[in-house]
C-alpha cells in the first residue's frame, strides 16, 4: 500500500480515507521526522488500525512513531465501546511499559562526590539485565496481591506511601484486574521478576534539572534548577509478555470467528464486550498493575540506596514523586465526540497519558497545572517533563508522545559503536554508566534514537503537552 | 540440510529460514533460534523432552514452536539443543528434544529475544524447498 500524506500544517499529516479505513489517520511531525516515518513507512501502519471496526474519529501517530507489530509504536486509537475491538497490538507487549520520576531537595554538587558509589550500589540493589531475578520471591498469594492493588501492594508491604500512589497514574492500580484471566506460564514468570529493571532501553537514572520552561508548574512538580531527580524507565517483565503472547493466540481465532478483516495478523482483536476481550482487559490490567507495584518496589530501594550512601534521613531526602505514566495501556475514559461525551476504549503504545488543567482525573496537587507527562530520553540523552494540555483532550485522546523511538538496528548500532568506548565517551559528557549486559550500551548509542528535543518541540508545537523542564542524565543503570 | 540468515531492522530481529521440506525449516527455525539465543553449546548432561505444539497452519504453529522454545529458557530456564520433530501436520507437531540447565556461569544470553511475532510471518514453499520469515520482539 502507497500512502499519500497531505501536510495540514506544520506539525500535521493526514492518511486520506481510502480504501477500508474507517477513519483518516492523523500524524503529528515536523517536516524534518517525517522523512524518518515515510522512510519506516509507519503511514501504513497508521492507515491499517483505521480499518479496525469502531474506530473513532482518527488512527493517531504521535512525532516519535516508528514500525511496530501491528499499531505503530506511537500510535493512538480509540474504540467504541459497544462496536468496537480492544487489540493486544494496540498496547504492545511491554504492557505498562512506563516512566516513574521522582525529586529531591538535594543539588547537582550535594552528590557528585558521591555518584559514584550512588551508581554502583544502585547497580547492586536494583537487579538488572536480561533475564533477571529479583530480590523477592513472590508466594501464589502474594502474586495475587500484586495483581489486583498494583502500586498499593508495595505500599501496604512497606515499600511507600500513600503520597506515592496519588501522583501515579491511576493510583497506580487498574480496575478490572483479575488474576484468573492470567496463563499458568503469566503467573510463573512474574513471582520472581518484581522489583527488576529488565534490559533493552530500560534504565533507572539519576539526572538533574537543566533548564526550568514553565516556573510555576515546576515548583508544582518540586522541580528546581540544579535538583537531583530519578528517573525508572520498565514495565511489567516477562508476565506482561507472556500476557500479550497468550492473547494474540487466542485473538487470531476470535478475529477470524467474528469475521473481522485484519491487514495485519498483529492487528488481532476482539469485541470489547466479548468474552475474550473482557478477559484481555483483565489480563492486561494484572500485567499493569504488576509494572506500577515493579517501579514501586525500585523506587522504595532506590530511596534506601540514597539514605544510607547520603546518610539522610527521609526528611532530609525528600525523594518525592513527581510522576508514574504508562506509555503502552488500553483504558476506558470518558471523551467528547461531535459534542457528546462518551466512554471509549483508548489504546496507547508508546504514548502517554496528557491531560489539561483542571481535569478531574489529575491529582489534586497537580490540577491548577496539568498532568506532568515524562519523557525519558534515552541513554546519554536529556528527559524533559511537560504538562498536559486542553488541545491533546480535544483531538488525540488525551494523548501525546512517548520518548525518542529508534532510528537505527541494533547491529547497525553495534557496528556505529565498534572500536569506541561508549561508558568513556558517556562519561567524558559527565554520564556515568553501569551496564549489566555486554551489548546493552553499544545497542543503546543515542544515534540510534530519534532526536528527543525535536520530538518535543513538535508535541509542543501542535499544541499536545507544553515544556515544564529538562533534565539531564549524570549516573545511569542499564539492563 | 537447512540455513539461516539475520535481516537487518530497526527494533528487531528478522530471520529468513530455508528447508528441504517442512519438517527440515522447523528443525532449522529452531536450531536458528537457540543459536541466537544462546550460541552453539554442548552441556555436559542432556535430557529429553516432547515438546507439542499447534496452530491453524504452518505459520502459526511455526510461531507456536518457537514460542515453546523461548518460554522454557524464560520460564523455566532450560535450553534446547537438539531438536528431532516426529510428527508434523498442517495443525500439530511433536518433537523429542535434547534440553539442558541454562547455566549462568557458562553460558550467557546472546540475544535477548523476548516475544515470537506474527508480524510479516511466512511459510512458503518453492522449487528449492520451503522457506520462511519470522520476527522476533527484543
Amino acid at each position: 500500500m502507497d500512502i499519500e500524506l497531505v501536510q495540514k500544517d506544520a506539525y500535521r499529516w493526514e492518511v486520506p480515507k481510502t480504501g477500508r479505513m474507517v477513519v483518516p489517520g492523523l500524524i503529528f511531525s515536523d517536516d524534518v521526522m517525517i522523512e524518518d516515518i515515510l522512510r519506516d513507512r509507519g503511514p501504513v501502519q497508521v492507515a491499517n488500525v483505521a480499518t479496525l471496526p469502531g474506530i473513532l474519529t482518527h488512527s493517531l501517530a504521535m512525532p516519535d512513531m516508528h514500525w511496530g507489530y501491528g499499531f505503530p509504536i506511537g500510535g493512538v486509537a480509540a474504540f467504541d465501546t459497544k462496536n468496537g475491538v480492544i487489540s493486544p497490538g494496540g498496547v504492545g507487549y511491554d504492557i505498562n511499559c512506563g516512566v516513574r520520576l521522582v525529586r529531591t531537595e538535594l543539588e547537582h554538587t550535594r552528590i557528585k562526590k558521591k555518584l559514584e558509589e550512588l551508581v554502583m550500589e544502585l547497580f547492586r540493589a536494583i537487579p538488572s539485565g536480561v533475564g533477571s531475578k529479583g530480590r523477592l520471591h513472590l508466594t501464589e498469594k502474594k502474586e495475587r496481591g500484586v495483581l489486583e492493588k498494583g502500586a498499593r501492594w508495595a505500599v501496604e508491604n512497606g515499600m511507600g506511601g500513600e503520597e506515592d500512589l496519588v501522583r501515579t497514574e491511576d493510583s497506580g492500580v487498574m480496575e478490572g484486574a483479575d488474576p484468573k484471566a492470567l496463563s499458568e506460564r503469566a503467573l510463573s514468570r512474574g513471582k520472581d521478576q518484581l522489583g527488576t529493571l529488565g534490559s533493552g532501553n530500560h534504565f533507572l537514572e539519576i539526572g538533574v534539572v537543566d533548564e526550568v520552561y514553565d516556573d510555576r508548574a515546576a515548583r508544582v512538580f518540586g522541580l528546581f534548577t540544579d535538583g537531583v531527580v530519578v528517573q525508572i524507565h520498565s514495565g511489567s517483565r516477562g508476565l506482561g509478555y507472556q500476557v500479550c503472547d497468550d492473547s494474540l493466540k487466542i485473538m487470531g481465532r476470535v478475529t477470524n470467528r467474528e469475521g473481522i478483516d485484519i491487514p495485519d495478523r498483529q492487528l488481532a482483536c476482539a469485541p470489547i464486550g466479548s468474552e475474550e476481550g473482557r478477559e484481555y482487559f483483565s489480563a492486561m490490567a494484572c500485567a499493569a498493575n504488576y509494572a506500577w507495584a515493579n517501579r514501586q518496589v525500585m523506587l522504595h530501594w532506590t530511596r534506601e540506596v540514597f539514605m544510607r550512601v547520603l546518610a539522610l534521613s527521609p526528611v532530609d531526602l525528600k525523594m518525592n514523586m513527581v510522576y508514574d505514566v504508562c506509555h503502552n495501556i488500553a483504558k476506558f475514559e470518558r471523551h467528547t465526540i461531535d459534542g457528546k461525551e462518551r466512554e471509549v476504549c483508548v489504546h496507547r503504545k508508546g504514548a502517554t497519558r496528557s491531560l489539561p488543567p483542571g481535569h478531574p482525573l489529575v491529582p489534586e496537587p497537580y490540577r491548577d497545572v496539568g498532568q506532568p507527562i515524562l519523557i525519558p530520553g534515552d541513554m546519554g540523552t536529556a528527559s524533559y517533563v511537560l504538562a498536559g494540555t486542553e488541545n491533546a483532550l480535544a483531538e488525540t485522546f488525551a494523548s501525546t508522545c512517548h520518548g525518542a523511538g529508534r532510528v537505527l538496528s541494533r547491529k547497525a548500532a553495534k557496528q556505529a559503536a565498534k572500536g569506541r568506548a561508549i561508558a568513556r565517551e558517556l562519561e567524558d559528557q559527565g554520564i556515568l554508566v553501569m551496564a549489566a549486559g555486554k551489548n546493552a550500551l553499544a545497542e543503546e548509542i543515542p544515534e540510534a534514537y530519534k532526536d528527543v528535543d525535536r520530538v518535543v518541540a513538535a508535541v509542543e508545537g501542535a499544541g499536545l503537552s507544553r515544556k515544564v523542564a529538562r533534565l539531564k542524565p549524570i549516573g545511569v543503570i542499564k539492563g | 540440510m537447512g540455513s539461516w540468515e539475520l535481516l537487518d531492522h530497526t527494533a528487531d530481529v528478522r530471520l529468513f529460514v530455508r528447508g528441504d521440506d517442512i519438517t527440515d525449516l522447523f528443525i532449522t527455525a529452531a536450531r536458528a533460534l537457540s543459536e541466537l539465543l544462546i550460541g552453539v553449546v554442548r552441556p555436559d548432561t542432556i535430557e529429553y523432552r516432547t515438546i507439542r505444539a499447534e496452530g491453524e497452519g504452518f505459520e502459526e504453529l511455526l510461531v507456536d514452536w518457537l514460542r515453546e522454545i523461548l518460554f522454557l529458557l524464560q520460564g523455566e530456564g532450560i535450553i534446547v539443543v537438539e531438536h528431532d520433530i516426529i510428527e508434523i501436520d498442517g495443525t500439530h507437531l511433536a518433537a523429542r528434544c535434547g534440553c539442558a540447565a541454562f547455566d549462568q556461569e557458562t553460558m550467557s544470553v546472546k540475544t535477548d529475544i523476548k516475544a515470537i511475532t506474527y508480524h510479516d510471518l511466512s511459510v512458503i514453499e518453492d522449487d528449492r524447498g520451503v522457506s520462511a520469515r519470522i520476527v522476533c520482539d527484543v
